[in-house]
């Protein structure tokens, strides 16, 4: 079998703060060091990863402040500076009011019909 | 009793099921019970203009008090200018608060 | 005046969902605004306070284990520990002992103590409210 995968991360902030990043964007980024051949669909929740201006500083418990917050944008444009492809399901930004010009460049937007064919072109597919 | 606050942590997109919050907040009112709503997590995904009217709107003109979390809302890149009108931010400090009165706390 | 008591009841683990960090918080604002807290940690919370976590660094981020500072749930529970002491209240954190039991979750930082549904309930007596905080 083939190897190109499709990661599909519906849940989203799931941990983030504790982990100090998304678990599975940080495997696809693993995933992508080690050599695998793998893009991103962001639905569901996790399509507000592509909102700019995400800001989850400012964390305290007593005097212990984190001091590295999640940045899920800023990996999400690592991925595709790395040449990631990440998807993000149109319908699941209208949905939730997000407007176009709120999101990141570089990511491509897909409509729900679109869906099979992209799924199609993929060996495998795993949902998160 | 005191009343209820009805804790919406999740993407109210996210399936049916992930509405019945705002269905009993609904209920609650009609029964004429006092209920409040606070908005945390991906629950704050409701409270972005230009989605989430169609969960709030309702709740809103029946007199439902629904709250925002400041920090959740920030995390997701929210800004105050782009809350559902009607919607109040509201530290989680006063979550506690409404706890505080004896209102029934109940998680979705 | 006594200080009023609030009770919360968790049963996530840490870094599997948002309720663990925003249970915490809870607490944190509930101290913060004077009350007595109690802590019944119910099935996968038990590992909230598991003194044996360690951070690490993150390669991706390009941060080693310092810098990264990766949060460990146990150094924020004693942090609260420490705001309650420094305000005087009280900060009572039962882990279900069976719970731990079938986990092997091992043992907990110092302030936390193993117990029964019977603590959950003299907690709830004793509070002005608890709050459930499910996992799903």
């Amino acid at each position: 079998m083939g190897k190109r995968i499709l990661q599909i991360l519906t849940t989203g902030y799931r941990g983030t703060l504790e982990e100090q990043d998304d678990q599975v964007l940080w495997l696809v980024h693993m995933l992508h060091n080690n050599g695998a051949d793998t893009d991103v669909l962001l639905r569901g929740a996790a399509a507000n990863y592509v909102v700019r201006g995400q800001d989850a500083g400012g964390l305290c418990f007593g005097d212990k402040r984190q001091t590295q917050p999640p940045d899920i944008a800023g990996e999400v444009r690592a991925l595709t500076r790395k040449g990631v492809r990440v998807y993000v399901v149109l319908d699941d930004l209208k949905l939730r009011g997000i407007r176009r010009n709120e999101t990141l460049e570089d990511v491509a937007f897909v409509a729900l019909a679109e869906l099979p064919a992209l799924l199609r072109s993929y060996d495998q597919v795993w949902q998160w | 009793m005191a009343g209820y606050v009805l804790i919406a942590a999740r993407d109210p997109w996210d399936g049916p099921e992930q509405e019945s919050v705002f269905e009993l907040a609904a209920t609650l009112a009609r029964a004429r019970d006092s209920v409040s709503i606070y908005l945390t997590e991906n629950g704050v995904l409701a409270a972005r203009a230009g989605g989430g009217e169609r969960f709030l709107d309702p709740l809103l003109s029946a007199g439902v008090s629904v709250f925002a979390d400041p920090f959740a809302l920030a995390e997701r890149g929210i800004s105050d200018q782009r809350i559902v009108s009607g919607v109040v931010t509201a530290p989680i400090e006063h979550l506690v608060d409404l706890l505080a009165e004896g209102r029934s706390g109940l998680w979705f | 005046m006594s200080t009023k008591t609030l009770t919360f009841v968790l049963n996530d683990p840490p870094y599997d969902s948002a309720r663990s960090t925003t249970a915490l918080r809870l607490v944190d604002a509930a101290l913060k605004r004077g009350f007595d807290v109690n802590v019944f940690a119910y099935e996968g919370a038990v590992g909230l306070a598991t003194s044996a976590q360690t951070p690490h660094a993150n390669v991706i981020h390009g941060r080693d284990a310092q810098s990264e500072d990766h949060p460990n749930p146990k150094d924020w529970i004693s942090a609260l520990q420490l705001e309650a002491r420094r305000n005087s209240l009280r900060f009572d954190w039962v882990n279900c002992g069976l719970c731990s039991d079938e986990r092997g979750t091992g043992e907990a930082i110092a302030g936390v103590r193993r117990g029964v549904p019977a603590d959950l309930w003299a907690f709830v007596r004793s509070s002005v409210n608890t709050l459930v905080i499910p996992t799903r």
